[in-house]
């Protein structure tokens, strides 16, 4: 009977490591440059997105995927805070220091790092994705369990879930791409109205001219039916998302805030999301972030969190 | 005992009122360079079967250092110290209360190494743990370090793992590829919980019987009984110290993979000698002379490998299938029996009580993890404990946890059920271990996240099955507890 459980046991695994393999499709074709690249002389700066007059949605989108994941830059080192607030004000939080190579090479499109260090019940916490250009291919997970002080593949967490128990999905933070979701222009010459920060108290892209997208998930039953976007002309990436319920009611505020700098690096410095089915706000603080630093890949693979000390 | 008690509830409740909404960060000295961290822990473990009150009292206080020499070179180390009223106030614990009650020898020293990190190299020289495997309620390859098995499996690994002096080198030839070198100059082995613990093994419960046995015989002037113990440590040497090697790599489409070797101590192998023998001093007493109960370590050679799989895409997309693999040759395993040594007119003269033979063990896992709905993780572990002979020359090998006939096989099976809710503040997780013989461990647990530096646990270990077998044995160790902690 045992062996005959080993046999069985043996096939099913055979069988899921046979045909779990996956192919790498391209993403999509492109038929307008969307990134210019940076000045050959100029190691730190990033390539410049490509907001060309008359833009069509769907390649202004492809934009704002690039500049959420900096796919401007080779590399990004980040450290940061999540900052949950609950509906009694309490307050919680994580703090993180994040590494990101992007690849975009050989099915892979990047590699990510986030190693949790504060508070200390949860310090050394690290997850490591690998995204991959196939945007049917699901990403691959490994996390260090300090409580175990050890490795272990995980199954990637689903779309729908909380990241890091804040309010944003995980799809939101790391996973959405661009061929999850229909695009149609609500407004191509709009004005935002600004939008007041629950957390800092203040007012942010206040009209401020750009594009109001609205965006339609492709999955359905899912648990949003619609998002509008702002995208200021001269970003390319959503400032202010409003997240629609299957019933067409608004539960969701996400501002974004971006830095645009000289060397044509536009790091999102602040998110905040607002649930206001629970009155739950998480703010996202950036203290610093670095691009083209010279992330080595091999620091994001499983031996990197093995060298997690705690 | 008082005194650390009410220590305790008075620190307890200062860091209680100490503020709101403001999270305990690391401390950071010398321009950054060091960073100082810790906790502070009670976890209080209750039997409510058979009268055996607290199970555990353990307040735990533990400081972490990390000092950057540069951006290569690090130094840091651990510093922990408990203690444990449950051996002042349950009586049936009070003989163990000297060596258990608080940090043994120079645990204090948790860990304490200097590290160097780069691309391809990094070497870690120290006091560390090392884990290999991924398994969980049970360890199939997580063998490099020694377990503290004085509360079985139940505590965390990063705890209950005995750190080693040890060398590790990793080198990296390839993006993915990792190369690790141990060597372990350090004698250390499992510790087992001695007779009159909380989570004695049922083997060793029957040799704390012998003993008590022994000594009270030994009262008797008339009768000529004496005990002793003898343990044959390794010496210091360079043939004496452990040695492994592990090759990591993913393959393109996703398979993580380890071929792992160890050159380490396994299980000691111990049995009774007895000289000067007479004959029992009356019927059903045992022999009369002079009882040395031996223990031999030796070397032991596992070769094992491990695996992981993502499933990225088809109808198993987010499958997660792990499993590990370990052939242990040259494992001591005692053997049931009594062996006689005559003099020339026929006579015994001396007796040995329980034999040591080398076996092969075989141990395997395999596991499937996969949320299901939202933050629903399943994980579900096939495991399977082989050994290649049951018997040797006619004698019964005997299962080393409890002294009971040895099977060839031992299947067990486990899902672990975990969510959160509250944006992660409860976090709820349940263990099923189910062995093939009929045997049950049911371990629920929920965490509740009071404030960032503040965090409650409670949660049980529930056991059924037959005293012979490896879970049965504690069906009277069942325990709930409470923990508290706080970080800083």
């Amino acid at each position: 009977m045992k062996l005959k459980l080993l046999q069985f046991f043996l096939i099913i695994m055979l069988v899921v490591l046979v045909f779990g393999g996956e192919n790498n499709k391209p993403a999509f074709a492109e038929e307008k440059p969307l990134l210019l690249p940076a000045p050959a002389d100029c190691s730190t700066c990033c390539n410049k997105v490509n907001l060309y007059p008359g833009i069509d949605v769907n390649n202004l989108m492809q934009i704002k995927y690039i500049i959420k994941y900096t796919k401007f830059a080779k590399d990004q080192e980040s450290v940061g805070s999540f900052i949950m607030i609950d509906r009694s004000g309490l307050k919680r939080s994580r703090k993180w220091h994040r590494y990101r190579v992007i690849l975009e090479k050989d099915g892979l499109d990047y590699k990510d790092l986030i190693v949790l260090t504060e508070p200390q019940h949860i310090k050394g916490l690290a997850v490591l994705t690998w995204m991959y250009l196939d945007p049917n291919r699901e990403r691959d997970n490994w996390i260090w369990l300090p409580s175990q002080r050890k490795i272990r593949r995980v199954s990637p967490a689903e779309d729908d879930d909380a990241a890091f128990g804040s309010d944003l999905t995980t799809e939101e933070l790391t996973t959405r791409n661009w061929s999850n979701e229909t695009y149609k222009f609500v407004k191509e010459d709009a004005t935002f109205e600004g939008y007041t920060s629950q957390y800092t108290g203040k007012t942010y892209y206040k009209n401020t001219p750009g594009w109001e997208v609205e965006a339609t998930p492709k999955r359905k039953p899912w648990y949003y039916s619609k998002r509008t976007l702002f995208i200021p002309k001269d970003i390319g990436a959503q400032v202010h998302d409003d997240v629609f319920d299957p019933n067409g009611k608004k539960f969701k505020d996400v501002l974004r805030v971006y830095e645009i700098r000289d060397n044509g690096c536009i790091p999102m410095t602040y998110v905040e999301c607002i649930d206001h089915r629970t009155n739950h706000t998480t703010a996202v603080e950036i203290e610093w972030i670095r691009f083209n630093s010279g992330v080595d890949e091999k620091l994001l693979s499983p031996k990197a969190l093995m060298r997690t000390k705690w | 005992m008082r005194k650390t008690i009410a220590l305790f509830i008075v620190g307890a409740c200062l860091l209680l009122l100490n503020g709101t909404n403001t999270a305990q960060a690391s401390l950071f000295l010398l321009d950054n360079k060091l960073t100082l961290s810790g906790f502070l822990k009670n976890e209080t473990a209750y039997n409510p079967n058979h009268d055996r009150e607290f199970m555990k009292i353990e307040n735990t206080l533990q400081l972490e250092a990390e000092y950057m020499l540069n951006d290569n070179f690090s130094f840091f180390t651990i510093f922990r110290y408990f203690y444990d009223n449950a051996y002042d106030v349950n009586p049936l614990f009070e003989d163990n209360r000297s060596p258990l009650h608080r940090t043994r020898r120079t645990d204090w020293l948790r860990e304490c190494y200097i590290n160097y990190e780069s691309p391809s190299l990094d070497v870690r020289i120290g006091k560390q743990q090392v884990v290999w495997g991924t398994a969980d309620g049970i360890k199939i390859m997580d063998v490099v370090c020694p377990t503290d098995q004085r509360a079985y499996l139940l505590d965390n690994y990063a705890d209950s793992r005995i750190p080693r002096w040890m060398l590790k080198i990793e080198y990296s030839p390839k993006v993915n590829g990792t190369l690790q070198f141990l060597f372990i100059p350090d004698f250390e082995t499992d510790f087992l919980a001695p007779p009159g613990s909380p989570f004695t093994y049922w083997a060793n419960k029957l040799k704390g019987d012998l003993v008590d046995g022994l000594n009270q015989l030994a009262q008797n002037p008339m009768w000529h009984y004496t005990f002793r113990e003898q343990r044959d440590y390794p010496g210091q040497s360079f043939e004496n110290a452990s040695f492994g090697v592990r090759w990591l790599d993913i393959l393109p489409n996703g398979l993580e993979y380890s071929l792992n070797y160890l050159h380490g101590y396994g299980t000691p192998g111990g049995n009774v000698h007895i000289s000067n023998l007479l004959p029992p001093p009356f019927p059903g007493a045992p022999p009369q002379g002079d009882w040395v109960m031996k223990f031999k370590y030796h070397l032991t050679e596992l070769f094992g490998f491990t695996f992981t799989k993502g499933i990225n895409s088809g109808l198993l997309t987010g499958t997660t299938v792990r499993g590990e693999f370990a052939y242990i040759h040259n494992s001591y395993n005692n053997i049931d029996g009594t062996w006689y040594t005559f003099d020339p007119f026929g006579r015994p003269i001396a007796a040995t009580v329980g034999g040591i033979t080398t076996v092969d063990n075989y141990k395997y896992v395999l596991g499937v993890d996969k949320y299901i709905v939202s933050n629903w993780l399943a994980s579900f572990q096939f495991i399977q404990l082989v050994t290649n002979k049951t018997s040797e020359n006619g004698n019964r090998l005997l299962f080393g946890p409890t002294k009971a006939p040895l099977n060839k096989y031992y299947t067990f099976l486990t899902t672990r059920i975990s969510t959160d809710f509250m944006h992660e503040r409860i976090k709820p997780d349940c263990l099923f271990m189910y062995g093939t013989q009929n045997e049950w461990r049911i371990s629920p647990r929920i965490e509740y996240e009071v404030r960032d530096y503040l965090n409650i646990a409670v949660g049980g270990h529930m056991f059924w099955g037959e005293r012979e077998m490896l879970l049965g044995e504690f069906r009277d160790n069942d325990e709930v507890y409470c923990e508290i902690k706080y970080g800083f």
